[in-house]
C-alpha cells in the first residue's frame, strides 16, 4: 500500500506518457509567464501575450461606470481571459482645468456682478498692456 | 418740493476724484428722473440696471459696484 501518487496514476490511467508531461509543462509555464504581471511594460502590456497571438474573443462591457474590454483566448489547455479597464468616470467629458486669461477671469466676474474684482482685473490687464 | 441737485454736495463717494464724480452726477441724475417722472420701484430698479449695463461698456467697476449697492437698499425698502 506504500505507493505512491506517480504509481497509482499509472496504475489507474495506463501510465503517463511524455506527452503528458510536455503539455504540462508546456500550461504551467504559460500560466506562469502570464502570471508573472511585474514585467509589463509601462502601457500595461505583458510580452508574453505574443505567444497567444490575438484574441478569440474580445468584447468591451460597461460595470458601475468603468469601462472594461475583456479578451479571451482558447488554448488546447483551457481558456486564458484578461480583463483591462479602459476607461474609469473620471475619465468621461474631462477636460484638463484650463488657466483662465487676465480677460476670460474679467468676463466671468462681470457675469457675476463682481465688480469689485472685476476693476482689480481691469487695472491688470492696463498694467500687462503697458 | 422742488429736487434738490446740491443734496450730495458734502458726501464723497469715492477716494478717486474722477470716480466720485461720475458716481455723483449719475445718482443725481438717476434720482431725478425717478422725481421728475415718479417712477415706482421697478421702474426704478429697471433705470438703475441700465445705469449698470452702461458703466460695464465703459469699463467703470467702481461706480457699477456702486449701483449694484444701491439696487439692492432699492430693492429692499
Amino acid at each position: 500500500m506504500n505507493k505512491d501518487f506517480d504509481e497509482l496514476y499509472n496504475e489507474f490511467f495506463g501510465g503517463k506518457g511524455k506527452d503528458d508531461d510536455d503539455e504540462m509543462k508546456r500550461a504551467k509555464k504559460l500560466i506562469e509567464n502570464l502570471n508573472n504581471f511585474d514585467d509589463a511594460d509601462i502601457d500595461g502590456f505583458n510580452p508574453y501575450e505574443n505567444e497567444l497571438g490575438e484574441a478569440d474573443e474580445v468584447h468591451t462591457f460597461i460595470e458601475n461606470g468603468y469601462t472594461f474590454k475583456k479578451s479571451t483566448w482558447n488554448l488546447e489547455e483551457g481558456q486564458v481571459v484578461k480583463v483591462e479597464m479602459t476607461s474609469s468616470p473620471m475619465d468621461i467629458g474631462f477636460t484638463p482645468k484650463k488657466k483662465l486669461t487676465l480677460e476670460e477671469k474679467l468676463s466671468l466676474a462681470i457675469e457675476n456682478e463682481e465688480y469689485e474684482e472685476a476693476a482689480i482685473l481691469r487695472d491688470n490687464i492696463n498694467l500687462k498692456k503697458r | 418740493m422742488d429736487f434738490n441737485i446740491y443734496k450730495y454736495d458734502k458726501q464723497i463717494f469715492h477716494a478717486d476724484e474722477l470716480t466720485h464724480k461720475r458716481i455723483k452726477a449719475l445718482l443725481l441724475w438717476y434720482e431725478h428722473q425717478a422725481y421728475e417722472k415718479g417712477l415706482q420701484k421697478s421702474s426704478k430698479l429697471i433705470l438703475i440696471d441700465d445705469i449698470i449695463n452702461m458703466c460695464v461698456k465703459r469699463e467703470w467697476y467702481e461706480i457699477a459696484g456702486f449701483f449694484k449697492r444701491h439696487r439692492i437698499k432699492i430693492h429692499n425698502r
